[in-house]
């Protein structure tokens, strides 16, 4: 850094020192985003699908699209129920392992298992069909494969919901003091009882943030759903169906009974989860003991890792398996690089997605911020840290197709605003709850004493905020800012419903896949959108850095 | 010169009531221990004063100048925690300079001030060690230097012993009292161990449920306890529930539920209230003369420097002895032996509303 420049931070670290002491701006500082998650966050995505309430009693005139409409609804609630209690089932076994076992293969088992979070969700959608289709690679092993419909989208979000719930309970199971497991086992407990007593219920609020994040996420995804769903009908789908076909009173209905459905279980869940007790009446000291013996561990652990392998991670990387090595060998490779045609079509909407990604990245982040500060450090009060953390969480259970309708229903109001901003409007809802909870849970982790030892050692707020809690928190920011950018670039629901003419990186796979003619193309592209999201990730990381101490 | 005021000060965190009207002056140079047991707000009140929590009534003065609105930065009052709150991302020299750049000064001051408060703790040539890679004693001493270097006269320190092993904290104990002498320091300090407040302190404030129960020196607090809870809170005491016989000058006969009766002084009482009996321990006297009170031993604790008897007297009250370990040597007893007890000193306090036990059961 050169003299100059030094000297002009340390004058801005000192403006924005003496401004951080003055009361009544820091006050305004944590009102204005407030303010941003009620004008932009909040409101659009209730607001404008209850403006339309008024299309419901057209409904009655159609008994059959009526009845269409309920149906995908129940699709989507019983789909999701569903695919998030077998991720639950299936996933707390393997969060056991790779927290129970150490080593460098449990090291890189848990890196695996973060593999299709990093997968844009369209790539994702094309390579589950692939590898469940009638060309599926078990072929020769007499699996006939399976056609697209319900099962398929049912494999699909077991797929990609997985990973989120392994890695929330890993998270969750760490934290739990080992000294409560010891004194379990030292009073005669079998590690079985000792788990299903001690561990399970003090990961209980983990379990239940695992089920609604994976409950969400099911109910949200909208593009990878359309290539694997065949006939097969949920919410989000029929919406978008109705979105095309122009079928207003459906779509209110479905994305209203959606979006209230959702929010009533989440408050639900968030609210009466921790109460719920779990028993512990008696051990069954000889049948835990069985289950408990290292034979049984052992295949225990096969299980884990064979589902985790056949359902998770192979068919997750299969479509950059089989595409790549053709497209190499075909020479299509070489058509990638001009910049006309279907390939310059691509290569701009990837720009496209970059953009509002970075900007909706951008935003979040400078908004976020204040708002995590003040539901981490009760800046007026736990009642209302409380309700803020709730109600920032909210649109993260939304359908994004449903969130994107209401979206478009209530910016549409507002001439003018074209459509590559309405895009970025529905994206800032989609992405916020991401943004604020990783930075709310890293500034909980930082012990309060540290700032306030940091005041009383002569510095102003802005001081101790960027020396002491920044540098700890880094790492974690950095994870929410890739979170966002992630789900910005990979969102398909939102944009199909506010956009038309503006065609994101997914929605140009999506059309591709439905394409018969442009199929071939779809593989490839969707194999690059997976390259450049790590390479753009790897950036990140590189640029902020894991920092000395993280 | 570095004085505190609070004049006045509540602090109600939702529906609990955290302090009550506490008025407090603490003069400059003083060492004051905040005592008193967990939840009694010892906390919030050194927080109060180092401008970390608001109080919701009441002012704050420093140096005459009231600093209730002013922050933590501005108030030249120091905050030690009782988790020490090194920054885990700096080295010690890191975490010492911080206050000093966090004040503007430049490099070469800090360089020369860290070095020397860091000599001073003795660790000098651990400057680039990371908290984590110190010992809790180290670790302790870092968070003093840290508080030490910044030059501000008024020092708060939270609990700063807690975390110590017993041999650590007596060592620490003199080190803090060598080092205020040394630096003129005005120094608050909070703790729930009443050896270590006495053992520290020019005077003690006595806290409970957000009041102030006691202000004194230790030697009037230990010698005159203004009631039960000063009483069983510090020292070691007999505190027997008695009923009043006859009032009488300065004082009142009383009887032991076992029959046995005392005088002692205190009140006032009429004939028939119950009292509380305090004795201090090393005022129960056995001696073999059977004149006085007839008892067994029940129970002997050797604790090193003192050995305490525990008795029953033949009307069944239970009281305990501290013995000199002089004392002890020349005469031991067993548990079974027959003695007799000479009472000293006997204070008499008003028998507490909600009852004995439960007024000390806070302890």
């Amino acid at each position: 850094m050169s003299n100059t420049s030094k000297i002009s931070a340390i004058a801005l670290d000192r403006i924005l020192g003496k401004l951080s002491t003055i009361h009544s701006l820091v006050k305004g500082f944590y009102l204005s985003s407030i303010l941003f998650f009620l004008a932009i966050i909040l409101l659009p995505s209730i607001l404008g699908i209850l403006i339309r309430v008024d299309t419901l009693s057209e409904l009655s005139e159609n008994p059959q699209l009526f009845d269409r409409a309920i149906n995908a609804i129940i699709a989507s609630f019983a789909l999701a129920s569903f695919v998030s209690l077998l991720d639950l089932v299936t996933g707390i076994p393997l969060a056991w392992l790779i927290v129970k076992k150490g080593g460098r293969l449990v090291m890189i088992l848990d890196a695996i298992v973060d593999l299709p979070m990093i997968i844009p969700t369209v790539t994702l959608g094309f390579s589950v069909l692939l590898f469940w289709s009638e060309s599926n690679p078990f072929t020769s092993l007499g699996f006939s494969g399976i056609s697209p419909g319900w099962l398929t989208v049912l494999l699909l979000h077991y797929t990609f919901s997985y990973p989120v719930v392994v890695r929330v309970l890993v998270g969750k199971l760490m934290e739990i003091d080992e000294t409560y497991e010891i004194a379990g086992r030292t009073l005669g407990g079998k590690p079985l009882t000792v788990a299903r007593t001690i561990n399970i219920p003090l990961a209980k609020i983990g379990i239940i943030t695992a089920y609604l994040l994976a409950f969400a996420r099911s109910l949200s995804e909208t593009g990878a759903t359309m290539m694997v769903a065949g006939l097969f009908e949920n919410g989000p789908i029929f919406i978008k169906r109705a979105l095309s076909e122009g079928w207003e009173s459906p779509l209110v209905f479905t994305s209203l009974t959606l979006i209230s459905v959702a929010v009533i279980i989440f408050f639900l869940l968030r609210s009466l989860g921790p109460k719920v007790r779990i028993p512990f009446r008696r051990a069954n000291p000889n049948f835990e003991g069985l289950l408990s013996k290292d034979s049984f561990c052992l295949f225990r652990d096969s299980i884990s890792l064979l589902i985790l392998t056949i359902f998770i991670v192979i068919p997750s990387i299969y479509l950059s398996l089989i595409t790549l090595p053709n497209a190499i060998n075909s020479g299509l490779i070489l058509d990638v690089f001009q910049f006309g045609g279907v390939w310059g079509e691509y290569w701009n909407s990837l720009l496209i997605s970059y953009v509002i990604g970075f900007i909706v990245t951008g935003i979040n982040t400078v908004f976020s911020l204040p708002m995590a500060i003040l539901i981490a450090r009760e800046k007026f009060g736990s009642r209302i840290s409380k309700i803020l953390d709730v109600l920032s969480n909210v649109s993260i259970m939304i359908p994004s197709v449903a969130l994107g309708v209401s979206i478009r229903f209530f910016w549409g109001g507002f001439t003018g605003l074209p459509e590559f901003w309405l895009i970025v409007m529905s994206h800032l809802c989609i992405t916020y709850p991401y943004m604020v909870s990783t930075m709310v849970s890293a500034i909980r982790d930082i012990p309060k004493e540290l700032e306030e030892s940091a005041r009383t050692l002569g510095s102003d707020p802005y001081t101790s905020f960027r020396k002491v809690t920044l540098p700890l928190a880094k790492y974690s920011f950095l994870s929410g800012m890739i979170l966002t950018l992630a789900r910005s670039v990979d969102e398909t629901g939102a944009t199909l419903a506010v956009s038309k003419t503006v065609k994101t990186v997914p929605i140009i796979i999506v059309d591709w896949v439905k394409d018969e003619s442009l199929r071939i193309y779809a593989g490839l592209g969707a194999t690059f959108l997976l390259l450049f999201s790590l390479i753009i990730l790897l950036l990140l990381r590189k640029l902020v850095g894991r920092g000395k101490y993280a | 010169m570095p004085e505190i005021q609070l004049r006045g000060v509540w602090k109600r965190y939702e529906n609990i009531l955290a302090l009550r009207d506490i008025n407090l002056k603490i003069e400059d140079g003083d060492y004051v221990c905040i005592l008193g047991p967990t939840g009694s707000g010892k906390t919030t009140l050194l927080k109060i004063i180092a401008g970390l929590v608001h109080p919701t009534k009441g002012k704050v003065y420093i140096d005459g100048r009231e600093v209730t609105g002013l922050p933590p930065e501005r108030r030249g009052a120091v905050y030690m925690h009782q988790t020490y709150a090194l920054f885990p991302h700096m080295t010690v020299y890191e975490n010492v300079a911080y206050g000093l750049r966090a004040r503007g000064l430049d490099e070469e001051t800090v360089r020369e001030r860290v070095e020397e408060v860091l000599r001073l703790v003795n660790l000098d040539g651990w400057e680039d060690a990371y908290p984590r890679q110190l010992s809790g004693g180290m670790q302790q001493r870092v968070a003093l230097s840290r508080v030490l270097v910044t030059g501000d006269k008024i020092v708060l320190l939270d609990e700063p012993l807690g975390a110590l092993d017993a041999r650590l904290r007596l060592l620490v104990r003199d080190e803090l009292k060598r080092l205020k002498q040394e630096l003129d320091l005005t120094v608050v300090h909070v703790t729930h161990d009443q050896s270590e407040a006495m053992a520290i302190s020019d005077r003690i404030i006595l806290l409970r449920e957000g009041s102030i129960i006691q202000d004194a020196s230790p030697e009037e607090s230990y010698f005159k306890p203004t009631n039960v809870f000063p009483a069983s809170f510090i020292g070691d005491r007999n505190l027997l529930e008695a009923k009043v016989v006859r009032v009488d000058g300065e004082g009142a006969w009383v009887q032991f539920k076992g029959g046995e009766e005392v005088y002692g002084k205190g009140g006032p009482f009429e004939t028939g209230d119950l009292a509380v009996v305090s004795i201090r321990c090393e005022e129960v006297k056995i001696i073999d003369e059977k004149s006085s009170i007839p008892a067994i031993i029940v129970d002997v604790s050797f604790l090193g420097s003192y050995v305490k008897y525990y008795l029953r007297t033949e009307g069944g009250t239970l009281l305990e002895s501290n013995t000199s370990l002089q004392e002890y040597l020349c005469r031991r007893y067993h548990v079974g032996d027959k003695v007799y007890l000479k009472l000293g000193e006997i204070q008499l306090f008003t028998y507490p509303r909600r009852g004995l036990m439960r007024e000390v059961e806070a302890i």
